[in-house]
């Protein structure tokens, strides 16, 4: 159970993909025009994730060294074409938005480092797991920049009207520029409070190790 | 070769082998799941066109060959609307135009697929910018200098201007190869398939436009104008009815420009005048099909079951 919460926490917060490692930045700087493309891209990538993760490890032992990049480049693609597939099926109006960036998660370096770093010396289970909370804490931080670009350069949040028409609707958020500055500024807000939060459990942490040590002493 | 580095190479072979081989069967099945079907492909147009405008008996595809900047061309069925689906180079690539036709008139514009910077391209595709397109093809100049361009995203505009102007030679040649016969043919055949084609009858009956006959068959249309009001814009316009008969008896109407009409009705702004005028409408409608009738019985050979003096009663007749 723990090392499932250590996981999740991992996606998320401790290595997420775009606030702390800033991997895959063509589709987070390129999509996030509104949260709806955010979450579809999202949860896509989440799914290509937990699968070649998933295939990958079970895998591990029989692919050999030397050619297990063209393996996981194969095993990564397939999904993603599935993924492509079922949303042009299923899902037509999301896939004419997000357009050849579906193809292009088969080349996104989130997939390829958690094949390449985890999935390839992990468990079966574990790198599932892994693969679901990278995804998450993917889709999480897409989705916050959606959100903020669409608020600044729509007024409108999931296609709703959020913001009247007293609020100026800040175009430059819907180019690349604006992607840009959200991204930087969403960066160092996450940091800022990352490391606050990191420096309290730090200090709480040794104040607990000298309070048992001055009790040790004691006795 | 040492036994050892044979082994190594088989084993690579193998491996990739059957990997690729375990992913192509899986994408066949998938793909086999997921096919789109080309009923699919055409209901995904429709539900695209029925989106602009939602035509009752659904959008048949003209048969004509679009050209190089038109990719296709649908008519309401049974109705006078059209679009026309054209293109023109934007600033990144082509964008996509769904233009609306009633009769002569450019009645709406609807952005389709384009790739244009987002931020930028918004400005263009506004309603109040698109809006400057509409009107009588054949009263409005569609010259290039004619129509304004945003500021700031002189490309996009470029390619919307392009684009209707495409959509509206199109639709011109369209209508210049089809003879005014041939329209009103349509027309009727949009209300009853006559097997053997129809035949005008001559009449002198007041607001009457004409009045056909299918050939060896009791069935009748009258064509009637009279004037309706449309709120939004303030304007009395000409409006044409087209009433059927069968066997003697009132069947069916049907506006030969319905929108119009419905659109002076439903209009948002919906204030005590327009409210007034818009009853005045139903009045004239409705006087309107009165005289229809009458004029048309007087006509028509006398059949038992036609009751004359329903009719005369509610109103004097001319």
């Amino acid at each position: 159970m723990n090392r499932i919460l250590g996981n999740l926490k991992n996606g998320l917060v401790t290595q997420n993909p775009i606030f702390r490692l800033a991997l895959g930045m063509c589709p987070t700087l390129a999509i996030t025009t509104s949260v709806m493309n955010g979450l579809g891209m999202g949860l896509a990538t989440t799914f290509v994730l937990v699968f070649s993760n998933l295939l990958i490890s079970l895998m591990r032992k029989v692919i050999p060294d030397k050619i297990r990049i063209p393996a996981f480049i194969v095993v990564i693609a397939t999904f993603v074409t599935i993924v492509e597939m079922v949303m042009n099926k299923f899902m037509f109006d999301l896939y004419e938005q997000l357009g050849v960036f579906i193809a292009l998660i088969t080349v996104n370096c989130i997939v390829f480092a958690r094949a390449e770093s985890y999935a390839s010396a992990n468990p079966v289970f574990d790198s599932a797991v892994d693969g679901f909370a990278v995804g998450l804490g993917f889709t999480v931080a897409l989705c916050l920049m959606g959100l903020v670009r669409e608020l600044l350069a729509f007024g409108t949040a999931f296609g709703f009207t959020v913001l009247g028409d007293w609020f100026p609707r800040i175009s430059i958020f819907a180019r690349p520029a604006g992607g840009f500055l959200t991204l930087g500024l969403l960066m160092a807000a996450f940091n800022a409070v990352y490391n606050k939060v990191e420096k309290a459990l730090k200090a709480r942490r040794e104040a607990h190790a000298e309070r048992q040590t001055v009790e040790a002493e004691a006795v | 070769m040492a036994t050892g580095v044979k082994r190594d190479i088989l084993r690579t072979v193998i491996v990739l082998s059957v990997i690729t081989l375990v992913a192509g069967i899986l994408l066949s099945v998938v793909f086999q799941i997921t096919r789109i079907t080309p009923e699919e492909e055409r209901q995904r147009v429709y539900k695209k066109l029925n989106a602009i405008y939602l035509a009752p008996n659904g959008y048949v595809e003209v048969e004509s060959r679009p050209g190089e900047s038109v990719e296709a061309f649908y008519k309401a069925d049974g109705e006078d609307y059209y679009i026309v689906i054209s293109n023109g180079a934007g600033y990144k690539g082509f964008i996509q135009l769904f233009v609306s036709f009633e009769g002569t008139e450019l009645v709406r514009i609807t952005v389709g697929n384009n790739s244009d910077t987002p931020g930028i391209k918004e400005d263009v595709f506004k309603e109040s910018y698109l809006s400057q397109f509409h009107g009588d093809i054949y009263e409005k100049d569609y010259s290039q200098a004619n129509f304004d361009a945003v500021a700031g995203a002189t490309y996009t505009s470029g390619g919307v201007i392009a684009a209707a102007r495409n959509a509206v030679t199109f639709y011109k040649n369209y209508l210049e190869s089809k003879t005014p016969e041939q329209m009103l043919l349509e027309k009727l055949n949009g209300m009853h398939e006559a097997r053997n084609g129809w035949v005008k009858i001559e009449t002198d009956a007041q607001y009457v436009n004409g009045m056909y006959r299918a050939v060896g068959e009791d069935y009748y249309i009258v064509r009637s104008t009279g004037n309706g009001y449309r709120s939004e814009k303030r304007e009395v316009l000409a409006l044409s009815c087209m009433y059927c008969f069968q066997a003697g008896r009132y069947l069916v109407s049907r506006w030969e420009n319905t929108r119009k009409a419905r659109a002076g009705r439903a209009s948002p702004g919906c204030s005590a005048m327009s409210t007034l005028l818009n009853s005045k409408l139903t009045l004239t409608t409705s006087y309107l099909s009165i005289r229809m009738r009458a004029a048309l019985i007087s006509i028509l050979p006398p059949k038992p079951h036609i009751r004359r003096t329903a009719y005369s009663k509610r109103l004097p007749l001319p």
